[in-house]
Formats: structure tokens, sequence, C-alpha cells
């Protein structure tokens, strides 16, 4: 009680301070970031209470609420100010120079076995047809905004953080159209984890009962530890060719997956898929916040990025069951079109997903190694995608 | 030709534009995976004939002694 009086004592100065604070916030769009400090309150409750990516909606949720809050002090003249710190030189040295996301990729390769497409490569295919939804999303997001713009927010479709990052990064150079990247990254991280419920209703939607009870037998092969390691070398021979500007993509998801299968580095591999990804998913996750800040983040763009980042996720899934649709007109033995679903980058949900929708239909459907042999060939067609988007417009 | 929807600009033709990107990017995907489809296939081909020739020729020395 002393205090308080004390504190309303000192001839009313510290609560004028505070009225004209709170005046100068509503009159300079400060409620714009006590709005953004509510929604990084509400990616560390999907994080924490829903379990959904929490190793980065968390971070980026408290990154929110932290760049926020500093923006939130208006100085003398009322002016705010916005955040300058620590998280501004990480985004500097980590995510605006693309050093983060490729460096993640070392980790993503450590993690990624490629056992199921080695076994039956011809399925990798799905890979490719499910990046429809990148292109799909180009088109429509060009009606709104220039090529290089459109083409970055048509790769949240990838599937795939870091590309999304890289791309967004180096096509968009726009003053005008900075703002953008920080809704691109949301968006490629959060649909990410709202896999599950997007992709089963487009799956049910395209496919007949009949299709989805489809049983595809697997012949599990041998792979050899030669196979394993020449894999990814070939890959990023092949990338570094055909499309040039992947060659970092590749290369970095590629070494990762060396390091794995070599079989002389388990040490280096085990830190890579562990230590190194969790580090860099730490400063990845707050690092990008310092992009959600009311004045850069609120906005129609915003809104209208996510509605597109939604229907890449859902062309997406379209053009993977839809191909293997069409290949089903030619084919004797036929393939269960759901598996085409999992040709996104979103590793392992997508997999998981259509195996438990070939499980819900008929208990003894196993479609696991078919759905993770194309989810994975997802994350290769996915970077190589990201290199298509590069080259026709960095 | 541009159309104004809620304070965002329509622009048609940068959509007509994009078309020819959308097609060539897919079938750049396509012809990508399917090289490394090959490549991959190819490898596989290899060291399995060289297997199989390594087995062979272990056959013939073990017949021999």
């Amino acid at each position: 009680m002393e205090i308080l009086a004390n504190l309303l004592n000192s001839n009313g100065a510290n609560i004028t301070v505070l009225l004209n604070n709170i005046i100068a916030l509503v009159q300079n769009d400060g409620w714009k970031n006590l709005i953004m400090m509510a929604i990084g309150g509400i990616l560390i409750y999907l994080a924490i209470a829903k379990d959904m990516e929490p190793t980065l909606l968390l971070p980026m949720g408290f990154g929110t609420i932290i760049v926020n809050a500093v923006a939130c002090v208006a100085d003398a003249t009322g002016a705010i100010s916005g955040y300058e710190g620590a998280l501004t030189t990480l985004f500097q040295a980590g995510i605006a120079n693309e050093l983060f996301p490729l460096i993640l990729f070392i980790g993503i390769g450590a993690m990624i076995d490629f056992g199921p497409i080695l076994t039956n490569p011809k399925l990798m295919v799905f890979g490719a047809a499910a990046q429809f939804g990148i292109f799909m999303t180009f088109a429509l997001a060009s009606l709104f905004f220039p090529l290089e713009v459109a083409a970055s927010i048509g790769i949240i479709g990838a599937a795939d953080g870091p590309t999304a990052i890289v791309v967004a990064q180096k096509l968009i150079t726009d003053p005008n159209y900075l703002h953008v990247t920080a809704a691109i990254m949301v968006a490629a991280y959060s649909y990410m984890a709202l896999v599950p419920i997007i992709q089963p209703p487009v799956i049910k939607a395209l496919t007949t009962k009949k299709e989805r009870l489809i049983r595809m037998p697997y012949r599990g092969k041998q792979v050899s530890r030669l196979t394993k390691i020449l894999f990814p070398i070939i890959i990023t021979i092949v990338g570094g060719v055909v499309a040039p500007e992947s060659i970092d993509l590749i290369g970095f998801l590629m070494f990762g997956n060396l390091i794995r299968e070599c079989g002389v580095l388990n040490s280096l591999s085990d830190t890579a898929s562990k230590v190194l990804a969790n580090l860099i998913t730490i400063f990845l996750g707050i690092t990008i916040a310092t992009q959600m800040t009311g004045a850069k983040f609120l906005q129609l763009d915003t809104l209208l990025i996510l509605g597109l980042g939604l229907f890449a996720f859902v062309f997406d899934t379209a053009g993977g069951v839809l191909f293997a649709k069409l290949l089903n007109l030619f084919l004797k033995e036929k393939i269960n079109p759901m598996i085409g679903a999992s040709g996104i980058s979103a590793f392992p949900m997508s997999g998981r997903v259509v195996h438990k929708m070939g499980l819900k239909e008929d208990s003894q459907n196993h479609l696991l190694m078919q759905s993770i042999g194309v989810n994975v060939s997802g994350q290769i067609a996915s970077v190589i995608a990201g290199g298509m988007i590069l080259a026709f417009f960095a | 030709m541009l159309f104004n929807l809620l304070a965002i600009e329509i622009n048609v033709e940068r959509f007509v534009s994009s078309l020819p990107y959308v097609g060539i990017g897919m079938l750049g995907i396509f012809i990508v995976i399917g090289i490394i489809i090959i490549a991959t296939m190819a490898l596989i081909a290899i060291e399995n004939k060289i297997k199989a020739s390594k087995k062979a020729k272990e056959e013939v020395n073990q017949n021999e002694q």
C-alpha cells in the first residue's frame, strides 16, 4: 500500500506517463502489437496443449511476444520504436543469408532413411506429382502479387519450412513486400502441423471406398550399404547439373544423409540429427518471430497468404491422388491412390496419415512402407521444386 | 486488366503470364525425378550384376577346388 501511495503521490507524473503511453499505443497502431502478443500466446498454447509442432511453434510464439512487447513501448514523442536486439542480429546472421535453414537440412538429411524408395524407386514419381499445389498456388497468387512474391507463396506447398525460407529470402527483395516473408514462414510451418486435419477430407473426396481398399503388398528388398552411400551423391550430381539453383538445398540435405549412411561417422550423424537439428530449430523459430511484429504481420496480405497456403496443401494432396488414379488406368497391378497424397514433404506425418486411413478402411491393409517411401521422395521433389522456382525468378 | 477487390489489386494479365511457368515447372520436376529414378535403378541393377558375377566366380572357384 505504501508503494502504491508513493506512486500516486509522486505528483501524478507516473500515471500521466502511463496514460500518455496508452493513448500513444492506440493512436500509433500499438494495438496491433497487443494482438500479436495474443497470437504469440495462441501459438504457445497450440504447441503445449495441442502438441502441434511444439519445437517450432513454441519458440515462434515466445519470440512474437518478445518483439511485440518491446515495440509496445512509446517514447516521449509518442512514437513506437520497433524491436532491435539480439533476435534482429540472429535474423541477419542466420535467416537473411539462408544459413539456418540450410544447416537444418543437414540434420534432416541425417534423419531420413531413403531405404523405402530404394526398394522401389518408381514410387518417386508421386513425389513429383504432389508438387502440383506449388505451381497452382503460384498461378493463383500471381493474381494478387508480383511473380517473384507469388512464387515464394507457392513454395508453401512444398510443406518444407527450410525450402520456403530459402526461396522467400532469395526472391523477395522488393521493400514493399518484405513483410510477406513472415506470413510465408508461419504458413509453411503451421500447415505442416495441420497435415492430419487437411489431408484426410481431400483424399476421401477424391477416392472411392473401393480405391481406398486396394492392397499393395510390400516386397521388401535388401538395399546394400553401397547403394545407400551412392544415392545421396548421385542425387546431388543430378540436382546440380539439372537444377543448379537447388544445389545448396539438395547438397546440404544429401550431405546429412551421407553422414548417416556412410557408417563411419555415427557420432556426427547422431549429433546432426539430434543436437544440431534441435539447436537450429530453437534459433529458427524464435528468430522468425522477429518478422511477426504487428505492423508487418497484421495486414490483409497475411490473411490472403494463409488462405493461399491452405490452397497449396489441398492441391498438393489432390495432385498426388489424381496422378495415382491416372496411373491406375494403365497399370495391371493397381496402386492405392491414397499413397499419392503422401508425396508432400511433411515427413513423416503425411505417410502416417495415409497409413492410418488405409487401416481405417481395412485393418489388414498396411500401406506404411509405400506411403513413407512416397513421403521421402516428396522431400527430394520439394527441394527440386524450390530449385525450379529459383531458376525461374532468382 | 486491373480489378480492385477489398483493396487488393487483381491482375489477370500477370496470372496469364504465370501459366507457362506452371507447365514448365511441373514438366521440369517430372524430368528431374525421372532422371533420378533411372539413375537409381541403373545403380541397383549394376550392383546386382556385380554381386551375381562375384557369386558365380566364387562358385566356379569352389567347384575347381
